[in-house]
């Protein structure tokens, strides 16, 4: 089956970078949330 | 329940389930009746992977875990988004370039028959027990804060499952659990906005976190690395992502959900946006049973949030100290509740040694509420000996039905049904697949037509639904069963996982190493539940780990004529 790409101007690296970035953000925010009102 | 509630959950489900139906109408073969037909876009595939993890009791027990551990079990999904992405690299291309129809059928093609059908039998004996509980821990709860019969719960939640189900296979799962994966998150967003109006207006939601954190609510992050502590970041980002791949990557009841995509990319983007939107989604119901926390800082809570079980105590010897605990409990909340307007004040006039020293009385207080709850639990298993204590389930079922308005009540009992809806019909659907294609089709009727494979997995699918509901029907009287089947999923997942990673990445070993690697592997993993107080999402690691080393030991030593 080929493999195409999500989209013409997105590479598949691209988009688990950002699935990555996004965890990322997450953690960070929720660290934050902990952080903040302990 | 109001007339409006009936009317929004009778007619949203039987839209949802008639729109189903339709969307898969026509002849049907194999291919279209258990992948669906390879027609579903990336949206739908997305949307059905979530909706056939989110069982009712995501919706009923996850705000009350919120309510009373706080937001914690949110590490639990952050090891998911790395999951998707290792199976859009590793597993996708593997499952689409041999064309399966289950997961297992890649194992016979990596190593041998025994090997496909030892996963796919754990496979059939853990789905095949869940989904009975699939169906009976949201009935039971449902029944009791509604005051329905728990039988008749059970056989309408599973009736309406098995029926469109065995009428649309896999296509019919799909397109029903997109459109109830929708009315889910839109509802908890619903409930999310109903409940932060129906606080004190004179409490900013700044204020509504700040009283959640001081009390423990909002913490979501736990850096500490002890190993029994269930949810760490650690054991949240390794154990999880394990969990996750596992669950994805290797479960029947998720690898037929994107097996019928039109494409590997439709497939992938499918999972991607899993990755992305699941903690979003999570965070949003924890969010739900902190601010139901909140709220009933300003109103007075149950001691015991199951009511019928509570009543039940009430009518033994033990009245009299129940309805004491009550009273004290009820003086407690009026203390703390003063105290809570005491630093909300100060909090707006952001006086620093006012609000530190109302904390302290307010987490003072806060103390004292837990120990006299504890105290009531244990006072109702002394008057009740098998009364169930945990009633963190009930908590938001009997705060919607106390405190929200007509419509909204409807609409969540519809998230509700909805949730048990499309977790049982993936599973149905799954366990009927690996049913024919592992087993009947495999090994004991080989070259029938693909009309009679259809016909038998509707029977399959119909079998497995009778079973799951029997199972629910009398799940009462299997109270340690139950408990059982709740840890059997976490026992297997590592060990199936390994032998789809060694199929992956070590070209060397073949089925009979693989083959006695999964089952000491099994052992081990069975020894460290009994033995140990190891936190249960290790065991994936552990089994996924048992089952790599000793496969490559086995290979080794192994005589020479089972090396291959």
């Amino acid at each position: 089956m080929p493999d195409e790409t999500p989209a013409p101007f997105l590479s598949w690296t691209t988009l688990y970078l950002v699935v990555g970035i996004a965890l990322a953000l997450e953690i960070a925010a929720f660290a934050a949330l902990t952080w903040i009102y302990r | 329940m109001s007339a409006l509630d009936w009317a929004v959950l009778l007619g949203t489900l039987a839209a949802i389930v008639g729109y189903g139906i339709w969307r898969a109408r026509g002849q049907q073969d194999m291919a279209r009746y258990l992948r669906g037909g390879n027609q579903d876009k990336w949206h739908t595939i997305g949307l059905s992977v979530m909706a056939t993890q989110a069982s009712a009791v995501t919706f009923l027990s996850t705000p009350g875990q919120a309510y009373q551990d706080g937001m914690r079990f949110i590490q639990f999904y952050f090891g998911l988004p790395l999951a998707m992405i290792a199976l859009s690299i590793v597993f996708l291309p593997r499952y689409f370039n041999l064309r399966v129809f289950t997961a297992y059928e890649f194992l016979e093609s990596r190593f041998d028959l025994k090997t496909r059908q030892l996963a796919a039998f754990l496979f059939l004996l853990q789905r095949g027990l869940s989904a009975g509980i699939t169906i009976y821990a949201p009935a039971i709860i449902v029944s009791s804060v509604l005051g329905w019969s728990l039988r008749l719960t059970c056989l309408c939640i599973g009736g309406v499952v098995i029926a469109y189900t065995v009428m649309g296979g896999a296509r019919a799962v799909s397109q029903t659990q997109k459109q109830q994966m929708v009315v889910m998150l839109g509802g908890m967003v619903v409930a999310f906005f109903v409940i932060v109006a129906r606080l004190p207006p004179e409490v900013s939601f700044g204020n509504a976190l700040h009283i959640a954190g001081v009390l423990g609510r909002l913490n979501a992050v736990d850096l500490s690395f002890d190993p029994r502590s269930r949810y760490t970041l650690w054991s949240g980002l390794l154990g999880g992502f394990f969990l996750a791949m596992a669950y994805f990557g290797t479960d029947q009841s998720q690898v037929q959900r994107y097996l019928g995509a039109r494409s590997i990319a439709e497939s992938r983007l499918g999972l991607l946006f899993n990755g992305l939107v699941k903690i979003p989604m999570q965070s949003l119901i924890l969010f739900v049973g902190v601010m139901v926390f909140v709220f009933y800082q300003f109103n007075a809570p149950p001691i015991f949030f199951n009511q019928s079980e509570l009543a039940r105590a009430k009518q033994t010897s033990f009245a009299e100290k129940l309805e004491a605990l009550e009273r004290a409990h009820t003086t407690v909340f009026e203390y703390k509740q003063s105290e809570i307007w005491r630093l909300a004040r100060a909090l707006d006039q952001h006086e620093a040694a006012a609000i530190a020293d109302s904390e302290q009385r307010v987490r003072a207080a806060e103390i004292a509420s837990t120990t006299i709850r504890e105290q009531a639990k244990r006072t109702i298993v002394e008057a009740l000996p098998d009364a169930n204590t945990k009633d963190a389930d009930y908590i938001f079922l009997t705060f919607v039905m106390r405190n929200l308005p007509r419509g909204v009540v409807g609409l969540l009992l519809v998230v509700i049904f909805c949730a048990a809806m499309s977790a049982v019909a993936g599973e149905l659907s799954a366990l009927a697949s690996t049913t024919v294609v592992d087993f009947y089709k495999r090994s004991w009727r080989k070259d029938a037509s693909d009309a009679h494979y259809v016909r038998a997995a509707k029977w399959f699918t119909a079998g497995w639904g009778i079973l799951a509901v029997l199972f629910a029907t009398f799940a009462s009287l299997l109270d340690n069963l139950i408990q059982a089947v709740n840890i059997l999923g976490s026992l297997f997942y590592g060990t199936i996982l390994g032998m789809f990673l060694v199929a992956f990445s070590r070209r060397r070993i073949r089925g009979t190493a693989v083959f006695l690697a999964a089952i000491a592997a099994e052992a081990i993993v069975v020894g460290v539940f009994l033995g140990t107080h190891v936190s249960f999402l290790w065991y994936n690691v552990i089994g996924c780990g048992a089952v790599f080393v000793f496969s490559g030991a086995l290979q080794k030593v192994l005589p020479l004529g089972q090396r291959s």
